[in-house]
């Protein structure tokens, strides 16, 4: 089932399948560890619709608008 | 063919061969090295223990790494005050910079500290500055050695900005940080494997914070420097050739970082699963930091701890450093007059004491050093408190907490704290516009604390609300920090619209740091060196400014009322230079309704400081005040009075327009002569000037609006 990063649910393992933000922006995305097929899991929700991502042992904090547009596979 | 550096690239570590071609002049270079323009990297064939180009140069060596994994925390570990702050070449981004002698060759080696980056395709102006440095691109000089300092706690995102660096062919030393949170959530890493996979690369465990690991880092680059050199070799394996991209400068380095992403990504995780024996560094587990971030970054309790926590950091600054700001003005300034006078009378004898050199010395010099003096317990405050939340890593969290709201003027979330202390004092808000990564973001956030209405101003307000508003007053006064939030909104907006039009609106995604304990002894030297470097950046301006201002008010323009004036003996103000120019500027604020030397004369002396813009007042009026009268009192007694006159006249009978306009005047230009010293210091004369321009402009206008309505109604 296809989802988005702030509105999937909390602390189940997901996995990202696209990102639609402009490309140099998604490839920073990428860099830090966001990156399609790669699993993750929401550990929090903040204000204003943004995230908190585990991957692995890194955590990264996603702005909502941004977190809407990381979309993702839930199981 | 010797390589030039001892560390061999990855496709040595692991044994395969490179994709990359060996045509064309770049036959002996390969990786991110082919990129890089040739002159950097001569063939050192005959394995000259020197470096690059220039063999009388000292050892270059230039310190990178992600934001947030203790790299400066460790730098000025190494340096301590050998460390200064300063511009890169031809940009407003600040880098550490400093010199270290290594003791056993005597030699002299370079420090440079860049800003953290995720990546070398850099992003903002800071990262290029970052990238640039480290590949020795442009007006940087090639790096002899890397220090890649990695985050135990992030190792995949540290270990793809590592897997560039190894492909820019300069031998490397990696310092990894945070072991010991790492070790608590129960990973393990074999830093001997990393060293393996990266040919024998140095990797030392270190911890700026308490300066485990410095010397056998300092060790670890020597060891560096003394292998020998030669052209660089193969880097990753299987990724696209370099040479395709070689001819179109720093484009051509970008888009090498993108084509070779995936083989880099490929690379981080072979490489974290050959050295993380726990296999932990993949797998989620919750974290003490995770259990902390539910409350910290919740949607309401986030933001209410921070408010409160801004709530403390004001407090700090202002209520806290009160006491202390009053010692030094009081007490130590009581000390050294009467060690002045005591010099003055063994000496020279008690006539000396009404002569104009111990005047010089006691209402020029001293006043000056006791300024200085008295900034420097809210700046210690405030420094005490930024290392506190940094360390911390509070400080990454207060950022995300505030994106959205100051967004709205196209900054990053930690703009709000300089923002908050400046109601407190600007000088440390200043200071505090050092925890934001993005240069331009620092520089714009630095043009809009003058414009927070700090605690000075307030005893102006006062005085004139009382004087003009009577039972209004309270309003009156509140409605000045009404009128400076939306100053600050409006020429945050017009700025964002004009000189700031570069700054994007790039989605916020920036990786967390673990919470740590900061310690308290690289605290206090954090705080110490902080400190010095505020006291000998701002104090000679400050000093020099007030011994000025003491000059123009020494020198008499008239004889006086007893024809006995002379040099440091002038009667009244208005006889002194000081008095001639507030005079002659008095009728350029008739629009806005004080044409009135008095009230320039006043504004004149606010702009050293706001603390003595009422007892400038009251001296201009020759009203002598009990020292124990409170604001309120002023603004009600003869003072009151005394200004009710003057600006009825000077408004043609709109005197509260009047004075609605001088109080915006007073929220709105310059602060103060130190936060202009240390607005200088940390962001060039140009933007000093321009801020005092800035400043002067905006309370000028707004103050002729604001009394032209008035008169209307």
């Amino acid at each position: 089932m296809t989802d988005t990063l702030n509105s999937c649910p909390l602390g189940v393992d997901i996995e990202i399948c696209r990102i639609d933000i402009d490309a140099r922006y998604a490839f920073r995305l990428n860099e830090i560890g966001l990156r399609e097929h790669e699993k993750v899991r929401v550990l929090h929700k903040a204000n204003f619709g943004g995230c908190v991502v585990a991957h692995g042992m890194e955590r990264i904090a996603v702005d909502g608008d941004t977190a809407k547009r990381i979309f993702v596979e839930t199981n | 063919m010797e390589p030039k550096s001892n560390m061999p690239t990855m496709d040595d570590m692991e044994g395969m061969e490179s994709g990359m071609g060996h045509s064309g002049h770049h036959h002996h270079r390969r990786g991110l090295a082919v990129l890089i323009p040739e002159h950097h990297h001569v063939d050192l064939s005959e394995n000259v223990p020197t470096h690059d180009t220039d063999a009388q140069k000292d050892p270059r060596i230039v310190f990178v790494g992600n934001p947030n994994v203790g790299k400066s925390t460790l730098f000025n570990s190494i340096l301590g005050t050998n460390a200064a702050v300063m511009n890169a070449p031809g940009t407003t981004v600040l880098i550490e910079q400093g010199e270290m002698v290594y003791k056993k060759t005597g030699e002299t080696w370079q420090f440079i500290d860049t800003p953290g980056t995720a990546s070398l395709g850099a992003l903002s102006p800071d990262e290029l500055v970052a990238a640039q440095t480290a590949l020795g691109w442009g007006d940087h000089p090639d790096p002899d050695v890397i220090v890649a300092v990695l985050d135990a706690t992030s190792l995949s995102r540290s270990l793809y900005l590592l897997s560039q660096l190894v492909d820019s062919g300069t031998p490397l030393v990696v310092g990894i940080s945070m072991m010991d949170l790492a070790r608590k959530q129960g990973v393990s890493l074999d830093l001997g494997k990393l060293s393996s996979v990266l040919g024998g690369a140095p990797v030392v465990e270190v911890d700026g914070r308490t300066g485990k690991g410095t010397v056998q880092l300092i060790e670890a680059v020597h060891a560096q420097l003394a292998a020998p050199k030669g052209p660089a070799e193969p880097s990753v394996e299987g990724l696209p050739g370099a040479q395709h991209f070689a001819t179109s400068g720093w484009d051509g380095v970008l888009d090498w970082i993108k084509a070779t992403s995936d083989g880099r990504f490929e690379w981080v995780a072979r490489t974290l699963s050959t050295i993380d024996a726990s296999g932990r560094s993949n797998t989620i587990t919750t974290t003490f930091s995770d259990r902390l971030d539910r409350v910290l970054l919740h949607p309401v309790a986030g933001i209410v701890i921070f408010l409160a926590v801004m709530y403390l950091v004001f407090q700090a600054t202002t209520t806290l450093a009160g006491p202390l700001i009053d010692w030094f003005d009081v007490q130590v300034r009581g000390w050294l007059t009467t060690g002045i006078d005591w010099t003055f009378l063994h000496t020279a004898g008690q006539a000396s004491l009404d002569g104009w050199f111990h005047s010089l010395l006691v209402d020029g010099l001293l006043e000056g050093v006791v300024t200085v003096l008295t900034f420097v317990p809210p700046m210690g405050i405030m420094f005490i408190i930024l290392s506190l939340l940094e360390d911390s890593g509070y400080l990454a969290r207060a950022a995300f907490v505030m994106d959205k709201a100051m967004r709205v003027i196209g900054l990053d979330g930690r703009a709000f704290l300089p923002l908050v202390v400046g109601f407190g004092c600007n000088l440390p808000a200043l200071a505090a516009t050092r925890t934001l990564p993005d240069s331009r973001q620092r520089l714009m956030t630095g043009l809009l604390v003058p414009f927070t209405s700090c605690s000075a101003r307030l005893s102006v307000y006062i005085v004139l609300a009382y004087a003009f508003f009577e039972q209004y007053a309270g309003l009156a006064i509140f409605l000045m920090y009404v009128m400076s939030i939306v100053v600050i909104l409006l020429v945050g907006l017009v700025l964002r619209r004009t000189q700031f039009k570069d700054l994007t609106q790039q989605p916020f995604a920036m990786g967390l740091p673990s919470y740590q304990m900061p310690k308290l002894g690289q605290l206090a030297k954090s705080v110490g060196q902080r400190l010095w470097a505020f006291v000998s950046g701002a104090s000679s301006i400050i000093i020099t400014m007030i011994v000025m201002m003491w000059v123009l008010s020494a020198i008499p323009v008239t004889a006086g009322v007893h024809n006995d004036n002379s040099f440091a003996h002038v009667d009244a103000v208005q006889n002194s230079v000081y008095g001639a120019i507030s005079t002659s500027i008095a009728p350029v604020f008739a629009p806005a309704g004080f044409d009135d030397w008095h009230a320039s004369a006043a504004l004149i002396t606010g702009f050293v400081a706001k603390e003595v813009v009422v007892g400038s007042m009251s001296q201009s009026y020759a009203i002598s005040q009990p020292d124990d009268a409170s604001e309120a009192e002023e603004g009600t007694g003869t003072l009151g009075s005394a200004l009710r006159s003057s600006f009825e006249k000077s408004s043609g009978g709109h005197a509260q327009a009047a004075a609605a306009a001088f109080m915006v005047f007073v929220l709105a230009y310059t602060p103060c002569l130190a936060t202009v010293a240390e607005m200088k210091r940390q962001f060039g004369l140009k933007t000093a000037l321009q801020s005092v321009g800035m400043g002067l402009a905006v309370a000028y206008v707004l103050a002729v609006v604001i009394f032209q309505i008035g008169a209307l109604l």
